[in-house]
C-alpha cells in the first residue's frame, strides 16, 4: 500500500518537475542591444519597434537601449570602439558619407546579405547598393533621401505670388528677387528667398546632380570636377553674389542651434534640402506648422530633373554582438527597416522617403500632412520617382573623401572666398587622388 | 651599521619604471613603427617605409595646419610674454596694494579646467548674443562674428589663451623678479638710471632665464593645441578650417579617417618641428652662451 | 622738487591701481558670468546681461541632476568618474614618483645618470606622439573603456619624477643613516623619515597632477566609451556639441566643475605657491 502511495507520488514530482522545465524553455529569451545614431528622431522609432517585435514574437524579448550622439562625435566613436574592439554598441547608424571608412581591412560588420535578400526585388536597389563591398550587403538604408525645395507659403502670399508658378530656376530668380528685401531699412537685406550652406554639402550636391553631375558616375569614375558640378556651384554663387537673392545661413549649417529660431521666424522663402529634412523642420521650427508647401526642385532646363539624391544612413549589426543572437538581430533589423510595415512606419513615425515602391499607393502615404501645407507629400515623391526624376547617387570605394571634400572645403570656398568653382573642384579632386593608391 | 641593501634602489624604481616602459617608451617606439606602416583598416597593417614621410612633404593640409599653429603659437607667446611681465612688474616692483587680491583675480582662469574654458568662451564670443559682443556694443562697436569667420577663428584662440594663461606667466615673472636683489636697483638708481632704462639694462637682463622658460613652455604647449579648438567649435569643426591645428588634424587622421600610420608620421614630424624651434629659440637668446 | 616726486609717484601709483584693477576685473569677468548664469532661468541667460541679475532660479542645477535620473546625461556619474579616476591618477603619479624620486637622489647605481636622462627626455615629447600607440595598447590590454584605462596610462609623470627627486636631495643624509643605524629597514625608513619631510612637495604636486588631469581632454576621449564613465571635461564638451544645447544646464555643470577648485585654491595658496616657487627655482637652475 505504501509503495503505490510512493509510488504515485514520485510519478506526480518528475511530472510537476517536467511542466516547471517546459515552461522554463518557454519563457522568454531577453536580448540586450545597444543602439547608437545621430538623428534624434531614429532613437524612439526603434525603441517603439522593439516592444512592438516583442510582443509580436512570444518567444524573443529585445530591450533595446538608444542613445544619440552628434554625427561627428558618433562616427568617431564607433571607430575608435571597432578598433579597441571594445564599447561599440551591437547596432549602429551609420551615414553614408562615413560608411566607406570602415570597409577598409577587416570590416567590423556583420554580413547581412541574406536578410537583404529577402526583400531585394521590392527595394531600390540603388540605396542598398551604397553599403555593399565585394558583393555582401553590410547595410542598408531608411530612405530615398530626394532632394526637394520647402517653400514658405507665408512669404509667397504676402508678396502676390505663388509657389506653384516656380517650374524652373529662372523663376525662382525672378520670384527671388521679390521676396527678398530689407525690411528694417539699414541696407542690408532681412528676408531672404534661400541661402547656402558654407559647412555642409547637400545643396551643392543636389544642384550637381539635377546638371549630371554628382560624386560618381555609373561607371564607378569620380565626377567631383566635371563640368556639371563646375555649373552648379557657379549658378550658386550667382545666386548669392549676383542675383543676390540667397545669403551664406546663419551659423553656417542647416543644423545649427542659431539657424532654426532664423527660419522659424520666417526670414527665409526657400530651403533646398533632401527629404528627411521634413522631420528637422517639424521638431525646430513650430511656428510655420501648415506654412511649408514641398515641391520638388526647380528645372534647370525644361525636362530637367527635377530632384537629387542626398544623405543616407545605414544601420549595422557589429561584431560585438553575442553570436547567439546575431540571428534575433538580423531579424529585428528586417522588422525595422525592410519589411512592408516598416517602410510604411519609416513614412509615418520618422517622415523619410520609403524607397519600397509599392507602400506608396498605401492610404497611409497618401494622407495629407497638415504640417506641410495639409498636402500629401508622399505622392509628391512618387510622382518623382515615377517620372524619372531622381538620378542615382552613385557609390565608390572614395565616397567618404569626396564627401568630406563636398562638406568641409569646397562650400566655404565658394560662398566665403568666393573662388573660382573650377579651380576649388580641381583642388579638392586633387587631394582625393592623393588618398588614393 | 645596517647595510644598504642593493636591491632597495631598484625596488623603489619600480613601480615607476613599470609603468614608464610599458606606457611611456614602448608607445614612442611603437608610434615610429606605425609612422612606417599604412593601417588601411582594422588588423590590415602594411609595412610601407618612409611613403607617409613622402606625402607628408607634399602634403598642402599639413602645412597649411603647421601655418594656422604657428600663428597660434607666435600670437599668443608675444602677449603672453609681455603683458604678464609689464603686470607682474607693476605688481611687484611698485607695491600696489591689494596686489595680492588682483594676483589672485588674474590666476584665477588658470585653474578652470580647459573644457570649462572653451564652453564659457564659446557662449562669450558668440554672435548676436555673446558677452564680448553685448559689451562691445556699448561702446558702439557692431557684432563682431569672432567664431563665424574665418580670419578670426585663431585671434578667437588667442584671445583664450592670454585669458587663462596670463596668471601663470606673472607667477613665474614674478619669482624671477623677487630674486633680483634690490640691491642691484639701488646701485643702479644711484648711477642714474631711472624708471623705464632700470627696466630694460637691470631687469630685463636678470630675467632673462625665465622669460626663455615661459618661451619655451609657451612654445610647447601651443604647438600641441588640441583642447581650445575642439571645444570652442564643436568637435573643431572651423569655419574654412581654419583652426585645424595639427594635433587636431592628427586626431582627425587618426580617429575619423582612419589612417593612422600617415597620423604617426604627422605627430614625429610635429614633435622634431617643436624640439627645432625650441633649440632654435634657445639659440637666439643665447642660453649656450656662456653666462656673464 | 621733492613734492613734485613725490606727486608724480602718487599719481603713478593711482593709475598703476585704477589700471591693475581694470585688468582684474576683465579677467574675472567670463568666471563671474560663468556663475551668474548658472543660477539665471537657463531663457535670460543670453536676453538679460547686467551685474545683478534680477531672477534667481536654480532650474539648471535641477535639470542637472533630474537628467541624472531621466538618463538625459549623467552628470553625477561624470563627477563621480572624474574623482575616480583624477584620484587615482594622482596616487599613482605621486606614489611612483615619489618612490623612484628617493631612488634617484640617495642611492647610487649602475646606470644610474644615464637612466635619468632618457626619462627626463621623453618628458619633452608631447602626448599627441604616442596617443596613437597608447591607444591601440590600452585596447590589447582590454583596458578601453575602464576606470583603470582611464587613468594609469597617461600616470608617467617624468616631471613629477624631477621635482621629487629635487626635493629629496636636500634631505640630509646623516639623518638618514642616524636611521638605519637605529635598524630601521630602509621601507621604514621612508615612510616614517623621507615622507614627512617631503609633505610639501607631495601636496604641490597633488595639486599640479589633479589639475593636469582635468585639463586633459585627449586621453579620457580616446580611452572611455560608456557615457556614465566619461570624466567632466569630455562630459561637458559633449554637453554643448549637441545640436539642441542647454546653455543654462552648462553653466551650470561647468559651475559646478569649476567651483571646488577655487575653494581649494583659496584656501591653500600659501602652499601652492610654496610648490610653484619651489619649481622655478628648479627650472632656474
Amino acid at each position: 500500500m505504501k509503495g503505490r502511495v510512493l509510488q504515485k507520488s514520485l510519478f506526480l514530482c518528475v511530472l510537476l518537475l517536467c511542466c516547471c522545465l517546459s515552461v522554463s524553455f518557454a519563457q522568454k529569451q531577453t536580448v540586450r542591444l545597444n543602439y547608437w545614431t545621430f538623428m534624434e528622431v531614429n532613437k524612439p522609432y526603434w525603441e517603439g519597434r522593439a516592444e512592438e517585435y516583442s510582443k509580436a514574437n512570444p518567444n524573443v524579448r529585445i530591450e533595446l537601449s538608444a542613445t544619440n550622439y552628434p554625427y561627428e562625435e558618433m562616427h568617431e566613436k564607433l571607430l575608435m570602439a571597432t578598433v579597441s574592439g571594445s564599447g561599440a554598441p551591437e547596432l549602429c547608424d551609420v551615414e553614408i558619407g562615413k560608411f566607406g571608412f570602415f570597409l577598409r581591412g577587416e570590416i567590423p560588420f556583420y554580413d547581412l546579405t541574406d536578410v537583404v535578400n529577402k526583400y531585394k526585388e521590392k527595394l531600390l536597389d540603388i540605396r542598398l547598393k551604397a553599403y555593399e563591398y565585394k558583393g555582401k550587403a553590410y547595410g542598408f538604408d531608411y530612405h530615398i533621401g530626394a532632394g526637394l525645395t520647402y517653400y514658405n507659403t507665408d512669404l509667397f502670399t504676402k508678396n502676390g505670388l505663388r509657389v506653384d508658378s516656380i517650374k524652373t530656376w529662372d523663376d525662382f530668380i525672378s520670384a527671388g528677387k521679390k521676396i527678398t528685401k530689407d525690411t528694417n531699412g539699414d541696407g542690408k537685406s532681412d528676408i531672404w528667398m534661400t541661402d547656402v550652406e558654407t559647412n555642409d554639402l547637400h545643396i551643392i550636391k543636389l544642384l550637381a546632380m539635377q546638371r549630371g553631375g554628382g560624386v560618381y558616375n555609373g561607371k564607378g569614375e569620380i565626377i567631383l570636377a566635371s563640368q556639371a558640378n563646375i555649373d552648379a556651384i557657379k549658378f550658386l554663387q550667382d545666386l548669392v553674389f549676383k542675383h543676390q537673392i540667397a545669403r551664406i545661413a546663419p551659423g553656417g549649417q542647416h543644423f545649427d542651434a542659431s539657424y532654426f529660431p532664423w527660419v522659424n521666424e520666417g526670414n527665409i522663402a526657400a530651403i533646398v534640402m533632401p527629404q528627411w529634412y521634413m522631420g528637422v523642420m517639424m521638431s525646430n521650427m513650430p511656428d510655420l506648422n501648415g506654412k511649408v508647401a514641398v515641391r520638388p526642385l526647380p528645372r534647370v532646363v525644361p525636362g530637367g530633373k527635377r530632384s537629387g539624391m542626398s544623405g543616407g544612413t545605414a544601420t549595422v549589426i557589429t561584431k560585438s554582438i553575442n553570436p547567439k543572437h546575431l540571428d534575433i538581430a538580423k531579424d529585428f533589423l528586417a522588422f525595422g527597416k525592410l519589411t512592408r510595415e516598416a517602410q510604411i512606419l519609416i513614412w509615418t513615425r520618422m517622415g523619410y522617403d520609403p524607397y519600397r515602391m509599392d507602400v506608396y499607393d498605401l492610404p497611409e502615404l497618401k494622407k495629407p500632412l497638415p504640417y506641410f501645407n495639409n498636402e500629401p507629400v508622399a505622392q509628391m515623391i512618387k510622382e518623382l520617382w515615377r517620372s524619372n526624376d531622381i538620378p542615382n547617387d552613385n557609390m565608390g570605394p572614395y565616397y567618404p573623401e569626396v564627401l568630406e571634400q563636398l562638406r568641409e572645403r569646397i562650400p566655404y570656398r565658394a560662398f566665403q572666398k568666393r573662388e573660382d568653382p573650377a579651380t576649388i573642384l580641381k583642388d579638392a579632386l586633387k587631394e582625393v587622388e592623393e588618398k588614393i593608391e | 651599521m645596517a647595510k644598504k641593501s642593493k636591491i632597495t634602489p631598484y625596488v623603489f624604481l619600480l613601480p615607476f619604471l613599470l609603468l614608464f616602459v610599458i606606457f611611456r617608451f614602448w608607445p614612442l617606439v611603437s608610434s615610429f613603427l606605425l609612422s612606417l606602416q599604412k593601417l588601411k583598416g582594422i588588423g590590415a597593417e602594411e609595412f610601407i617605409g618612409l611613403e607617409n614621410y613622402r606625402n607628408l612633404f607634399k602634403d598642402l593640409r599639413f602645412t597649411f595646419t603647421l601655418q594656422i599653429t604657428s600663428y597660434f603659437t607666435g600670437g599668443s607667446l608675444i602677449l603672453l610674454a609681455i603683458i604678464p611681465l609689464l603686470l607682474a612688474n607693476v605688481l611687484f616692483l611698485n607695491r600696489a596694494r591689494l596686489r595680492n587680491v588682483y594676483r589672485a583675480v588674474i590666476f584665477l582662469p588658470g585653474l578652470v579646467s580647459l573644457v570649462v574654458v572653451g564652453t564659457v568662451f564659446r557662449l562669450i564670443l558668440a554672435d548676436q548674443n555673446g558677452l564680448l559682443n553685448k559689451a562691445l556694443g556699448l561702446l558702439g562697436v557692431q557684432p563682431i562674428p569672432w567664431l563665424m569667420a574665418a580670419e578670426l577663428t585663431v585671434p578667437s584662440l588667442i584671445i583664450i589663451a592670454l585669458w587663462r594663461w596670463t596668471g601663470m606667466n606673472i607667477v613665474y615673472f614674478t619669482s624671477g623678479l623677487s630674486s633680483i636683489s634690490p640691491e642691484v636697483y639701488e646701485a643702479a638708481r644711484i648711477d642714474g638710471a631711472a624708471g623705464f632704462s632700470l627696466f630694460r639694462f637691470i631687469t630685463l637682463p636678470l630675467m632673462k632665464p625665465i622669460i626663455i622658460f615661459v618661451v619655451t613652455i609657451g612654445i610647447i604647449g601651443g604647438y600641441q593645441v588640441f583642447v581650445e579648438p575642439y571645444v570652442l567649435y564643436s568637435a573643431g569643426r572651423t569655419p574654412g578650417d581654419s583652426g585645424l591645428t595639427t594635433v587636431l588634424y592628427i586626431y582627425r587622421l587618426a580617429f575619423r579617417n582612419f589612417d593612422m600610420g600617415y597620423a604617426s608620421a604627422v605627430g614625429i614630424v610635429l614633435a622634431l618641428i617643436i624640439f627645432l624651434v625650441s633649440i632654435v629659440q634657445f639659440q637666439f637668446t643665447g642660453f649656450f652662451r656662456k653666462r656673464q | 622738487m621733492i613734492k613734485y616726486r613725490m606727486k608724480w609717484n602718487a599719481v603713478r601709483s593711482a593709475a598703476q591701481s585704477f589700471f591693475l584693477a581694470i585688468v582684474s576685473f576683465v579677467y574675472f569677468v567670463p568666471i563671474y558670468w560663468m556663475i551668474i548664469s548658472s543660477v539665471k532661468p537657463a531663457n535670460r541667460i543670453f536676453s538679460q546681461v547686467t551685474f545683478f541679475p534680477t531672477r534667481f532660479s536654480l532650474e539648471n542645477y535641477a535639470s542637472l541632476f533630474s537628467s541624472v535620473i531621466f538618463y538625459v546625461s549623467p552628470y553625477f556619474n561624470w563627477y563621480v568618474s572624474t574623482i575616480i579616476m583624477a584620484g587615482g591618477y594622482v596616487l599613482t603619479a605621486v606614489i611612483t614618483c615619489a618612490l623612484a624620486g628617493y631612488a634617484f637622489a640617495q642611492f647610487n647605481f649602475k646606470g644610474k645618470n644615464a637612466l635619468f636622462l632618457v626619462i627626463l627626455i621623453t618628458q619633452m615629447i608631447p602626448f599627441h606622439l604616442i596617443v596613437i600607440p597608447l591607444f591601440l595598447l590600452t585596447s590589447k590590454l582590454r583596458l578601453i573603456d575602464t576606470y583603470v584605462g582611464g587613468f594609469l596610462p597617461i600616470a608617467v609623470s617624468p616631471f613629477g619624477l624631477f621635482y621629487m627627486r629635487q626635493f629629496m636631495l636636500d634631505i640630509s643624509k646623516d639623518l638618514l643613516d642616524a636611521g638605519r643605524i637605529d635598524g630601521l629597514s630602509e621601507y621604514a625608513l621612508f615612510r616614517k623619515i623621507v615622507l614627512p619631510l617631503i609633505k610639501p612637495g607631495l601636496a604641490a604636486m597633488a595639486i599640479f597632477f589633479s589639475m593636469d588631469y582635468l585639463n586633459n581632454l585627449l586621453w579620457p576621449l580616446v580611452a572611455l566609451r560608456r557615457e556614465n564613465r566619461l570624466p567632466l571635461a569630455v562630459g561637458i564638451a559633449s554637453l554643448i556639441n549637441q545640436y539642441k544645447p542647454r546653455y543654462g544646464m552648462v553653466m551650470a555643470a561647468s559651475t559646478l566643475a569649476t567651483i571646488p577648485f577655487l575653494i581649494l585654491f583659496l584656501l591653500l595658496r600659501k602652499q601652492f605657491e610654496q610648490g610653484m616657487g619651489a619649481m622655478i627655482k628648479i627650472v632656474e637652475k
